[in-house]
């Protein structure tokens, strides 16, 4: 118990080092898809360290300001609550799915209100955009959860994991236990609802630089950016973490790091190789084939438990 | 603050104010070809993130206005680059009623890319020079133009013809 | 200290009485003796010292009963609880005598309502508070076509009362309401409903609301959408439990849910998805609370349908939660209009500097209104989702979880264009909204945040109305609530997210340099200065993509239903009236002759049998 308060501490500069290591080394592969050399791996360390290290910053008001921080300490929050692989549960015994679920939108809807006082109309647009976009992909992505929760009996991070719990050693291999297995499609609609979770082509409309000038981060500059960067990096690590967790068995440390990190990369992938959807046209595709195959997923999960 | 500054010399988030034909050179930098990421310089969309503003080509009174604005916009510490001859000395429009020929009057430019126009080379070359100059703690225009601020103001306003001159945001 | 429902009844009219008289000499005076008046009266109903006995009288065969279970008990907290603080909001409106007259008399009639135990007065109590409320909606003039609708719907629901009793009476010969008779009675089950889902504003029968809601006076709206809507899921609770969940089995069960909850259910999922869907699309500040209060009471009647324990407590907690966030932010909206004069959004903007402590119990209004968290709007939305997750029912848990995830885009929108984007040069001068509106939704905020860290609190409650019920009750402490699936603990993820954020402000401040404080219009817009920064407002239309993409739900409207039913009514009459009134002589007389004749006829054959 007391080593699993001072992991809780840890967590949230491990997922920070983690997240940004994830956007480093990901810049560093969409430059070579691109055919381009990239840069170091550790360039986003330093972009943060230098965006905390402005002298200078302005601010169009209080929630202006708070808006990062509330963001910042929302993701904080949320990552407690997911469990680090098999190896730290964290807090994850005293919250739930459900309580995750809503404590993932902290972070946006904290930053929606900065932004909103940051008095500028992209910004704004970029909110409603990502705010329906939420609306999009949270609707199959809450499906494939519930066929975990019909196959599993819990809503329990910590427990969805432990039931998919297997021996883990470096030669014996025991993915056989995971839920992409027993539930290939819901695991498939999941990732296809991460893709938009973490922003990623096609469904980069909420910060699209060309367009509106990125979004929510138009007015930010200096140490918010920073802390929206760090923001962004939480939230990589804990989307990725939660697909491992319910889809991938969590895993030991050895396992769970490198498994968050294809997990991100695959979207990634994806996201190097694709435009730009319009917003509708991304709600559109979220509450067409991913629902359905959310719901055959369901349909499949119950002639399975039965 | 030289650790600082060595963290800033190696990322260089750019805002690239395309108003002359410069612009044309500077895809070829940032693509495949010659990758301006990976000595970590990458566009930016708005000026409150970026750290160099990048004046390619020349500039009209009217759109140095504009400029003014967007560097004071930037949050410090910033740099400016001037890119090709335009922003040296006028270039080919030197004897324009309607374009500006030193910029450094206006604005603090730390580093000049000379040319008409400069080769994507040069600008490679000009940006490795700038991060080895930031990170030494060389160039600080941005305070230069807080030291001299009264200087560029009288300098602006003699231009738009006007007596006293400032971004006027009230 | 004992007295009966009776005596608190007739208290509560003659303090409407008290302050009417009042009133009629000197308006501010009259506010403050309403306010007086109705602080005592739900310190009698709160008081645990006490007690409220029943009463019971019989003229000729008929028993009148009132009596208050452990339900109208929760119900009586609710009602008396929220009305000295909306009478509190109605102060700086200075209202006429009437006014508050109306408004005490609706909250007798509510008491009559909740406490009586056989169905004539539960019937008489009812229309009274339908009436009442009617007389209150249109005290505004520019209510008065709303207000048609309301009464002609508060008309329809009465009728189907006062039917279904009469049906109750023909089977079983008593007008009381424990009776083993109902069960198996489709008719009765559906004529004894339709009151309370019309009250409830649920999706076919909504058609009041939303020009109810934003027409009557805007505190009283407060009352009507916050307060009196909840009548609808008291009604419901009250008539179905009669039934019994076995007795409601009789017809079946879908996902081991009885049928006709599983249809309510329905009801309540599409009412919370379409009423979301047109909150977020409305453009007047007061429309979107209104289908936002459709949408949340949807929410209510997904977890009443649900028909286990899990889904009645999520019922009730929602109660709860949704009575104490929907007055308070209408009465917050309510002192933005009394001092903008307008309810549309797009004459809104940037109001934050200007109504701070509105925009903070607004936020914390939404917040809850979202389910996020730190609030106690979470609790009541676990319940429901463990309550959808433990009956497997899949696609109301899509439906639904649509609909919470579109109220974070009309929460977003009500904050963000009232009180976000640059200032509207209109409203430069724009003063903090009086003290009677800021202290009643203060004090409800506080509730919010309070019952957030301890949720377990009012689940202790519910838990004593469940077993009442003759229902499991839910696992749960102070701080958490722990269902079969899982559970969470309110006091950690709170104080966590609160010390976090703590520490996050604290670092800030010392680490950072200070920000420098620039303007509206010191943003980036290219270089470009905005000299009218009304410009800079992303308001009106603020979700223009998904008008785009709802269309078709747009167009496909109720109330264009009812229309075209009118329409074709309207024609048949025309056609029923051409041929009789065909300004023909001749024609009339053939009529009159061709009558005559079969009353000749019918009356001979009558007369020969």
């Amino acid at each position: 118990m007391n080593i699993n308060i001072l992991y809780a501490a840890l967590a949230p500069i491990v997922a920070i080092l983690l997240g940004l290591l994830y956007i480093g080394i990901g810049r560093k592969i969409i430059a070579r898809l691109q055919r381009r050399y990239g840069p170091p791996f550790y360039q986003q360390y330093i972009d943060t360290i230098k965006l905390l290290a402005k002298k200078t910053v302005s601010s169009h008001g209080v929630f202006f300001s708070l808006g990062p921080i509330m963001g910042l300490a929302g993701s904080m929050v949320t990552l407690l609550f997911i469990p680090f692989g098999s190896a730290a549960p964290l807090l994850s015994f005293h919250g739930d799915i459900i309580l995750v679920m809503y404590l993932v939108v902290i972070a946006p809807l904290g930053m929606a209100l900065g932004v909103g006082e940051g008095s500028n109309p992209n910004g704004s647009i970029g909110m409603a955009r990502g705010l329906t976009l939420m609306l999009a992909y949270e609707v199959p992505f809450v499906l494939a959860l519930f066929s975990v929760v019909l196959y599993t009996h819990t809503t329990s991070i910590a427990q969805i994991v432990q039931s998919q719990a297997g021996e883990w050693s470096l030669l014996k291999f025991h993915g056989f236990n995971w839920l992409t297995f027993a539930l290939p499609i819901s695991a498939i609609v999941a990732d296809i609802c991460l893709q938009g979770m973490l922003g990623e082509k096609p469904f980069d409309q909420v910060i699209a630089p060309h367009e509106i000038a990125s979004g929510p981060m138009v007015e930010y500059g200096g140490k918010y950016l920073g802390m929206m960067v760090i923001n962004h990096a939480l939230h990589i690590y804990i989307e990725t973490a939660l697909f491992v967790d319910i889809f991938l068995g969590g895993g030991p440390v050895w396992f769970f790091i490198p498994a968050t990190f294809s997990v991100f990369i695959l979207s990634l992938i994806i996201n190097g190789v694709l435009p730009r959807f319009r917003i509708g046209q991304a709600l559109k595709f979220y509450w067409g084939v991913p629902l359905i195959l959310a719901v055959i997923g369901i349909i499949y999960t119950m002639v399975v438990i039965k | 603050m030289s650790i600082l500054n060595k963290f800033r010399g190696k990322s260089l988030w750019m805002l690239h104010y395309c108003t002359g034909c410069g612009a044309i050179e500077m895809p070829p930098v940032m693509t495949s070809r010659y990758d301006m990421e990976r000595f970590g310089i990458i566009p930016m969309a708005t000026p409150r993130q970026a750290d160099i503003l990048l004046i390619t080509g020349y500039l009209a009174v009217k759109t140095l206005k504009r400029v003014i604005r967007t560097y004071e916009q930037m949050h410090s510490p910033k740099w400016v680059v001037g890119f090709g001859a335009c922003t040296v000395n006028g270039g080919m429009y030197w004897d324009s009623y309607a374009t500006i020929k030193k910029l450094e009057l206006y604005l603090p430019v730390d580093l000049y890319i000379a040319g008409c126009m400069p080769r994507p080379e040069a600008i490679m070359d000009a940006f490795i020079e700038l991060r080895k100059g930031i990170s030494s703690g060389k160039y600080e225009g941005w305070k230069k133009y807080i030291e001299n601020y009264d200087w560029y103001k009288k300098n602006q306003a003699k231009l738009f013809d006007v007596k006293k001159w400032s971004v006027n945001y009230e | 200290m004992n007295f009966t429902i009776g005596h608190l009844i007739l208290v509560i009219v003659g303090a409407g009485i008290i302050t009417a008289i009042v009133t009629k000499f000197n308006r501010l005076s009259g506010s403050i003796t309403a306010l007086l008046l109705s602080i005592g009266i739900a310190f009698v109903c709160f008081y645990p010292a006490f007690h409220i006995l029943p009463i019971s009288f019989t003229t000729g065969d008929y028993t009148f009963i009132f009596n208050l279970s452990t339900l109208s008990r929760f119900f009586l907290m609710l009602f008396s609880g929220m009305f000295p603080l909306v009478i509190m909001a109605t102060v700086s409106t200075k209202p006429k005598a009437h006014y508050y007259f109306f408004f005490y008399l609706i909250l007798a009639s509510v008491i009559g309502t909740i406490s009586s135990q056989d169905l004539l007065s539960f019937f008489f109590f009812f229309e009274l508070m339908t009436l009442f409320s009617y007389l209150l909606v249109i005290y505004k003039k520019r209510a008065i076509k709303a207000g048609l609708v309301y009464i002609l719907m508060g008309i329809i629901g009465g009728l189907s009362l006062l039917l279904g009793i009469f049906y109750v009476f023909w089977l079983s010969k008593d007008f009381r309401i424990s009776v083993e008779i109902l069960k198996g009675s489709y008719a009765t089950l559906f004529l004894l409903s339709l009151p309370f889902l019309i009250k409830m504003a649920a999706m076919p029968v909504h058609i009041w609301a939303p020009d109810t809601y934003k027409e009557s006076e805007d505190v009283y709206t407060a009352f009507l959408s916050g307060v009196l809507s909840k009548l609808g899921i008291y009604g419901l609770i009250f008539f179905w439990f009669t039934w019994g969940i076995y007795g409601l089995s009789a017809w079946g069960k879908v996902f081991d849910v009885p049928v006709t909850g599983y249809i309510i259910a329905w009801i309540g999922a599409i009412t919370a998805f379409i009423g979301a869907v047109y909150a977020l699309l409305s453009e007047d500040v007061k429309k979107l609370l209104a289908y936002s209060s459709i949408s949340q009471l949807g929410y209510i009647l997904v977890g009443f349908g649900i028909m286990s324990s899990l889904g009645w407590a999520g019922a009730l907690y929602h109660t709860l939660t949704h009575t104490i966030f929907k007055t308070m932010l209408f009465i917050v909206v309510a002192g933005i209009i009394f001092r903008l004069n307008t309810t549309k959004l797009s004459e809104m903007g940037g109001l934050i500097k200007k109504m701070p402590v509105s925009f903070l119990t607004l936020l914390v209004g939404i917040i809850a209104l979202a389910g996020v968290p730190p609030t106690m709007g979470f609790a009541s939305k676990y319940l429901i989702y463990s309550a959808l997750f433990e009956k497997k029912l899949f696609l109301l848990t899509a439906v639904v979880f649509a609909a919470s995830t579109a109220a974070f885009l009309y929460a977003y929108r009500l904050i963000h264009n009232i009180f976000l984007g640059p200032l509207k040069t209109s409203l430069k001068n724009t003063k903090e909204a009086p003290l009677p509106f800021l202290i009643p939704s203060l004090i409800l905020s506080l509730f919010l945040v309070m019952f957030g860290f301890f949720p377990g609190v009012p689940l202790e409650w519910i838990n004593n109305i469940l077993m009442s019920l003759g229902m499991k009750s839910i696992a749960s402490t102070f701080t958490t609530i722990s269902t079969s699936l899982g559970g969470f603990n309110g006091l950690l993820s709170s104080s966590i997210f609160i010390s976090i954020f703590g520490i996050i402000f604290i670092l800030y401040l010392i680490l950072f340099p200070k920000a420098k404080w620039v303007n509206d219009k010191n943003t980036f817009t290219a270089g470009e200065v905005m000299h009218n920064t009304d410009l800079l407002t992303y308001s009106s239309h603020f979700y223009r993509f998904l008008e785009r993409e709802f269309g078709l739900l747009i167009k496909l409207s109720v109330k264009k239903l009812y229309d075209n039913i009118l329409g074709i009514f309207e024609w048949m009459f025309d056609v029923a009236r051409k041929l009789l009134y065909h300004g023909n002589v001749n024609g009339y007389v053939w009529a009159i002759i061709l009558v005559t004749l079969t009353f000749v006829i019918s009356f001979l054959i009558g007369g020969l049998r």
